[in-house]
């Protein structure tokens, strides 16, 4: 699919960020005619749902799928032959999401998810530690959200050393080899934000083991909910970050295994931003599009899903944008932030934050 | 011989305070018993509960005077007493259901122990404290040895098991796997089984009257509706799923009825976010699952979601919605109606039509086993001594034959 946002990309033009909402939304056109032509279950949710959907704006007019659907059903927009991966998301209780990805749409990922890299971390590949094992990186045609993640990370570093074992425990020694070797080297140090507080930083608390690194970063993501449930929220996980392995910055990233490559990352001021590649919707209670700083549904949009139709998605978390191309980190695009997952409890509408 | 069953065990949650229960056959609308729940009737038609719906048809309910038409309805010329002990095991998602089931039971002199769900609503809060209320009066001493209220985890079956055996009856509100399991464990030899299993409701709609109706006939017309369907989110197996439309001028009158129904919801009903996304997901899934069979969608707003079919199907009882959520059919005097009935369908609401014409093109016409309520719109949750094909004055009462 020739899309205007990859062309440019392709070329490095640096025109592309001031020309986002310009392409943006022809590619996503281009992206949405191309489901609708090669996945008949889209198009008969699309043609059902537009016309009813329609005569706001153009954003609104967009179908979105919820996120539980790619539980139930196989969705696939190219020839099957032409599938070479089936993601599986991590499903907190029972069913997973399925993914089928093609080789193009994989490619595509990849591509986008290293500019979005080297927004954060600039071209320089580093020596990377990631808090995970060699064996959740899965090379055959079934992965889940976490190899997925940890393949596509790894490709930007210099060397990888894996920091648990096969059976999930913390392999001190080989951390320590890592920061003995790289004492004055620039890391990186990436995992799943749950794994990074249970099996490195508790570890470290406990047995009071302090790492010393050089003008490093940490990246972490997928959710807060079980650090939330023993009270580690966001700024005292910096802290410890910071006192343990004096590690300055450390960026969350927020994404959807549906749409994988674009993901949000965190910036300095503690907003996820949007990419050219991407946008973000927030609607309310009765699903209408809320206006900025409203709290509600988030709603992602992306131009990557190509090999199934997971290009506007309807998650079950709640967020907040706060602004558009005016936050103070410097970095263009929609600013938000996120609550976590839908509770059952949550019954008001577009409420106002910060009360 | 004093029986009784002792129901201390620590996987119990007690929500009134007596443990051991006085298993009683106490003769059928006794005074005591009606004393009782028109005392409970008062106290919870006060205002500040004005903004439960169904606890304030429930209240209504069982106002002395409507318990009393209930007893001259009911009781024929013998004399009848309680089974003994009655088990309920209540619904997970319509929180009054346990209400109604404990009042008939008592009603007809029997000791209960009602099993609740573990989700606090709060209309079991609050009628929970106030039956706490009443039976700590000195008055009604013998009601509170005679009911328990608690709640378990469904996975503790022995508790199911041990409360069942000493049970008379037992009557058990759940979808069809629910009942199964809970039917592996016996009651008594004797005792009575009562299933208000999964059923499927829906309503058939007079075109030509409803296409002309008054202003003031179609506002009270969507507010019955309304009570039939969104107070309990369509959760209720009662509440309509599937309306099926008769006479010449259906496309006019579906736009007047959804119309007004839409405009009625938008100052009274507000969906929470996790219904909301539970209804679009249904759509989604609805769409995907019968799309030979789906002519159009309208989505009137997020309350308002119709899907127009273009014929029945096989398992009509799937296609559910809930939250506001229906499905729509066109059919002329019921003929195709009568051909596709199966023993999911429990109650059937009608609005614009005689009971002699239902009699005589349905009723009669019917000869497998379905429906088993026709009630005019707005009165699909209405509670009943007749319920889902059970008389339970009967089933719940025993007769001693005197000569």
């Amino acid at each position: 699919m020739n899309l205007k946002i990859i062309n440019f990309l392709e070329k490095k033009n640096s025109l592309i960020e001031t020309s986002k909402k310009k392409f943006f939304f022809q590619d996503l056109k281009k992206v949405i005619k191309h489901h609708r032509k090669n996945n008949q279950y889209f198009k008969l949710i699309d043609n059902i749902l537009n016309k009813k959907f329609n005569n706001r704006s153009a954003l609104d007019n967009i179908t979105f799928l919820p996120t539980r659907i790619f539980k139930d059903y196989d969705l696939i927009s190219v020839k099957k032959k032409k599938i070479i991966k089936k993601i599986y998301s991590s499903g907190t209780n029972g069913k997973t999401s399925k993914i089928y990805l093609s080789k193009e749409n994989a490619d595509l990922q990849s591509k986008v998810l290293n500019y979005n890299f080297s927004k954060i971390i600039g071209l320089k590949r580093l020596p990377m530690l990631i808090i995970d094992k060699k064996e959740s990186m899965t090379r055959g045609f079934e992965t889940n959200a976490r190899g997925i993640a940890i393949s596509g990370f790894l490709k930007f570093s210099k060397n990888v050393t894996f920091a648990l074992d096969s059976k999930d425990n913390l392999n001190m020694k080989i951390v320590k080899e890592f920061f003995e070797k790289n004492k004055n080297n620039q890391i990186i140090v990436f995992g799943f934000t749950f794994l990074i507080w249970d099996k490195l930083l508790k570890n470290l608390i406990k047995n009071k083991i302090i790492f010393n690194s050089y003008d490093s970063l940490l990246l972490h993501g997928g959710g807060w909910k079980k650090l939330e449930d023993q009270k580690i929220h966001n700024n005292k996980f910096k802290k410890i970050i910071k006192k343990y392995l004096n590690i300055k910055r450390t960026h969350n990233y927020y994404g959807m295994v549906e749409q994988a490559g674009s993901i949000f990352f965190e910036c300095e001021r503690g907003f996820f931003h949007t990419t050219i590649f991407s946008d973000i919707i927030i609607r309310d209670n009765a699903l209408q599009i809320c206006s900025f700083k409203k709290k509600g549904l988030v709603q992602l949009l992306s131009i990557i899903p190509q090999s199934y139709p997971g290009h506007s998605i309807l998650s079950e978390d709640i967020g907040q944008i706060i602004g558009e191309d005016d936050c103070k980190c410097g970095a263009n695009g929609k600013y938000f932030k996120i609550y976590g997952r839908l509770q059952k409890s949550e019954i008001r509408g577009c409420s106002d934050s910060g009360n | 011989m004093i029986q009784e069953i002792n129901i201390k065990n620590r996987l119990i949650k007690h929500h009134t305070s007596n443990k051991i229960i006085k298993i009683e056959s106490n003769k059928a609308f006794n005074q005591l018993s009606y004393n009782f729940l028109s005392d409970l009737s008062k106290k919870l038609l006060i205002t500040k509960y004005k903004k439960y719906p169904d606890i304030v048809s429930f209240a209504f309910w069982c106002r002395k005077v409507n318990l009393i038409n209930y007893k001259k309805k009911f009781t024929d010329n013998k004399i009848r007493k309680g089974v003994g002990l009655v088990f309920h095991i209540t619904p997970s998602n319509v929180p009054i259901a346990y209400a109604y089931s404990l009042a008939i039971s008592l009603l007809l002199g029997n000791s209960n122990i009602i099993k609740i769900s573990n989700n606090e609503f709060s209309e079991i809060k609050i009628i929970n404290s106030i039956i706490n209320k009443l039976i700590n009066l000195k008055k009604y001493d013998n009601i509170k040895k005679t009911i328990s209220i608690i709640s378990y985890d469904n996975h503790n079956v022995n508790v199911t098991k041990e409360i069942s055996i000493k049970s008379d009856a037992r009557i058990i509100w759940g979808n069809d796997t629910t009942i199964d399991t809970i039917k592996q464990f016996p009651i008594k030899t004797r005792g009575v089984e009562i299933s208000f299993a999964d059923r499927y409701s829906m309503s058939i709609l007079n075109a030509d009257i409803i296409a002309n109706i008054s202003s003031q006939n179609l506002k009270t017309l969507v507010l019955n509706f309304y009570n039939d369907t969104y107070i309990m989110n369509q959760n209720a197996c009662t509440s309509p799923h599937l309306i099926i439309w008769s006479g010449k001028k259906i496309i006019n009158a579906k736009k007047i009825f959804w119309n007004a129904l839409n405009v009625f919801l938008e100052e009274k009903y507000k969906l929470n976010y996790f219904d909301s996304v539970n209804k679009i997901y249904n759509l989604n899934k609805k769409i995907l699952d019968y799309k030979k069979n789906i002519k159009s969608i309208t989505r009137y707003s997020n309350n308002l979601y119709t899907v127009d079919l273009i014929d029945y199907q096989y398992n009509m009882h799937n296609l559910r919605g809930s939250n506001g959520f229906f499905f729509q059919l066109n059919d002329n005097n019921f003929k195709k109606l009568v051909k596709n009935i199966t023993h999911k369908y429990q109650t059937l609401t009608y609005f614009g039509f005689t009971k002699e014409y239902l009699i005589k093109n349905l009723i009669e016409k019917i000869n497998i086993k379905g429906i088993d309520r026709i009630v005019p719109v707005g009165k699909a949750l209405e509670m009943n001594f007749l319920w889902d094909g059970y008389d339970l004055s009967k089933n719940l009462t025993r007769v001693i034959d005197v000569q």
